[in-house]
């Protein structure tokens, strides 16, 4: 369980831009993945996630530093060959061939990697997963859960060691994301898994890194996070008396506990970074014509302005 | 027996992937029988035109075009217009393969780059290849030749298809990273395509022209199609036309271009990804 199959050294990366500036898309990652592990990549659009898994799956180099899968240097030519028999990568619910029919995907992909036995696995896979009923249907006619299933299927056919699924939970309804996280943690596989949905990282991974801007934020265990989440408080209520909103918004600003405001018509929501000061904000908030007062579940933004 | 067994998957990468693009162009198999007639179609004013302009003289243009041989070059450079449609195909696959980021998956699976380029190369050159061959039939029942010349024409029209199917993929590997330069590639290649006498004898075009025209690689090309199949029919009249110049630009851009597409799609890859970007 403890061996680091996956190791980052300093890894980053700059793209080009087309306007002409560049973009540090990884900044000096370091960070390593131990066997049968399920890590998590967690951040907001742009943050670095599918770059990272991108590097790691051999699709694109790093621009400086390193990484190691399984013991080999990913910008090793040579290496890149043993490396891609190992893994098995899922962009959501893309990397298959929409008009075609989900049995032709998934013949393909077991012809381009000479999988024995490809029927029955393909049966055994696709059962499991709940789609093999669909797969002689054209893909562009399956639904989003379905393609999904799908593209989990194609990469579970080629039996890699190590999966890269990079938002693999996307856009589902909560019966279809409940089934799935059931059977992503049945797979008993080492797992690289990027998304920007807590609560999705929170019941599958084991360790979570906070990535933001191509930096690493912070990487702990699941727990940890929690406890971290725990702290933070963010209360709502409605204020009814409109003329009173100036007022009310001056004073909350001036208490220095109070993180961040925001207010929408006469609905306010404030953060404030400990329990300690509950009894103090509602004693203020006692002042004012409010109603409605209730704790909020910390959001991804609430993390992000804790770490940061 | 290691050999063997790799030669026995690289062999069956390049099937799948064939199979695979045949799959994609075949989806909406009307659309596939609308591209297989569709230039057949477009020989219907040129047809009018030059019957109309031969009917008022035999010889109106000098050169070897006559009312006895003009359908046989319309139909000809209408097997070469099929092959044009190369242009566009890898540009389309490739556009879809990115945005489908099924590129991304074929790129991630261990297959080598130069199985991947001839599964491509091969499956665009077949699935265009199926309706030129209508077309060839249907100029060997109406202006019939011996074997040799039809397997001359054939050959000709295969170094054709490989140059079409070369550009196409430079474009098309454009696309993956860079749009704007396929599009202008697409659009500049289309024009020389067609600037090129491609249906029309050159002794159309005022006699000042004539050197840009035959600046024009793809003049050869299709010139020399012609001159082989009327060297079928009329042999010295052919060989009167035929200059070295021909075979040179044929050899040279076949062994070039497909090369060019091969170093092309490896950098390009190499250097961006599949995403592109």
């Amino acid at each position: 369980m403890n061996e680091k199959i996956i190791e980052t050294f300093n890894l980053s990366k700059e793209y080009k831009l087309k306007t002409g500036g560049k973009i540090l898309a990884l900044n000096n990652i370091n960070l390593s993945i131990n066997e049968g592990e399920i890590f998590g990549l967690l951040g907001p659009n742009g943050a670095g996630k599918t770059t990272l898994v991108s590097i790691l799956s051999t699709l694109i180099q790093p621009t400086s530093g390193y990484a190691n899968v399984y013991g080999l240097d990913i910008r090793k030519k040579s290496n890149v060959k043993k490396i891609k028999r190992r893994i098995g990568l899922m962009l959501g619910d893309e990397m298959v061939y929409f008009r075609m029919t989900g049995i032709d995907n998934l013949k393909f992909f077991t012809r381009i990697y000479r999988i024995k036995n490809s029927k029955e696995k393909i049966k055994e896979i696709t059962s499991n997963l709940g789609i093999y009923d669909k797969l002689g249907e054209y893909v562009s006619n399956y639904s989003r859960g379905q393609k999904l299933r799908l593209a989990l299927s194609r990469v579970l056919i080629i039996e890699p060691d190590i999966l890269f699924l990079d938002e693999p939970l996307l856009g589902l309804d909560p019966k279809t994301t409940r089934d799935l996280i059931k059977i992503l943690l049945g797979l008993k596989k080492t797992i690289l898994l990027t998304s920007h949905q807590m609560h999705i990282v929170q019941q599958l991974c084991d360790r979570i890194a906070f990535l933001n801007k191509g930096n690493v934020i912070k990487i702990d265990t699941h727990e940890n996070y929690i406890k971290l989440l725990s702290e933070f408080i963010r209360i709502s209520f409605d204020l009814y008396d409109k003329t009173k909103r100036f007022e009310i918004e001056k004073e909350l600003g001036s208490l220095n506990y109070v993180n961040d405001i925001t207010n929408k018509k006469n609905n306010f929501i404030i953060s404030i970074s400990d329990y300690k000061f509950y009894s103090d904000l509602l004693t203020c908030l006692g002042k004012y014509p409010v109603q409605k007062v209730k704790e909020l579940e910390p959001t991804l933004d609430d993390v992000f302005i804790k770490l940061s | 027996m290691l050999r063997l067994k790799n030669l026995k998957t690289n062999l069956i990468q390049i099937y799948s992937l064939m199979v695979k693009d045949f799959k994609l162009s075949t989806r909406h198999k009307l659309e596939f029988f609308v591209e297989c007639i569709a230039p057949l179609l477009s020989l219907f004013f040129p047809y009018i035109i030059f019957n109309t302009l031969f009917n008022i003289k035999n010889n109106i243009f000098g050169g070897y075009y006559s009312k006895d041989n003009f359908i046989l070059f319309l139909l000809l450079g209408n097997c070469v217009t099929v092959l044009i449609f190369l242009l566009w195909y890898y540009q389309d696959l490739f556009y879809d393969e990115k945005t489908w980021k099924t590129l991304n998956a074929v790129m991630i699976a261990p297959i080598k780059k130069i199985n991947i380029l001839l599964g491509y190369l091969i499956s665009g050159m077949i699935s265009k290849g199926i309706p030129m061959i209508f077309i060839i039939i249907l100029c060997y029942i109406l202006y019939p030749i011996s074997l040799t010349f039809l397997l001359l024409s054939l050959i000709i029209l295969f170094c054709i298809s490989i140059t079409f199917a070369s550009m196409g993929f430079i474009i098309g590997v454009f696309e993956i990273v860079n749009e704007d330069i396929s599009a202008s590639l697409s659009v500049g290649i289309s024009f020389i395509s067609l600037v090129s006498c491609l249906y029309y004898p050159i002794e159309i075009f005022p006699k000042e022209i004539h050197f840009i025209i035959k600046l024009n690689p793809l003049y050869y090309y299709f010139h020399l199609l012609r001159l082989i199949w009327w060297a079928g029919i009329n042999f010295e009249d052919a060989l009167s036309y035929l200059t070295i110049y021909h075979f040179l630009v044929l050899a040279a851009f076949t062994v070039a271009l497909p090369l060019f597409a091969s170093y092309l799609f490896m950098k390009v890859l190499d250097k961006y990804g599949a995403s592109g970007y």
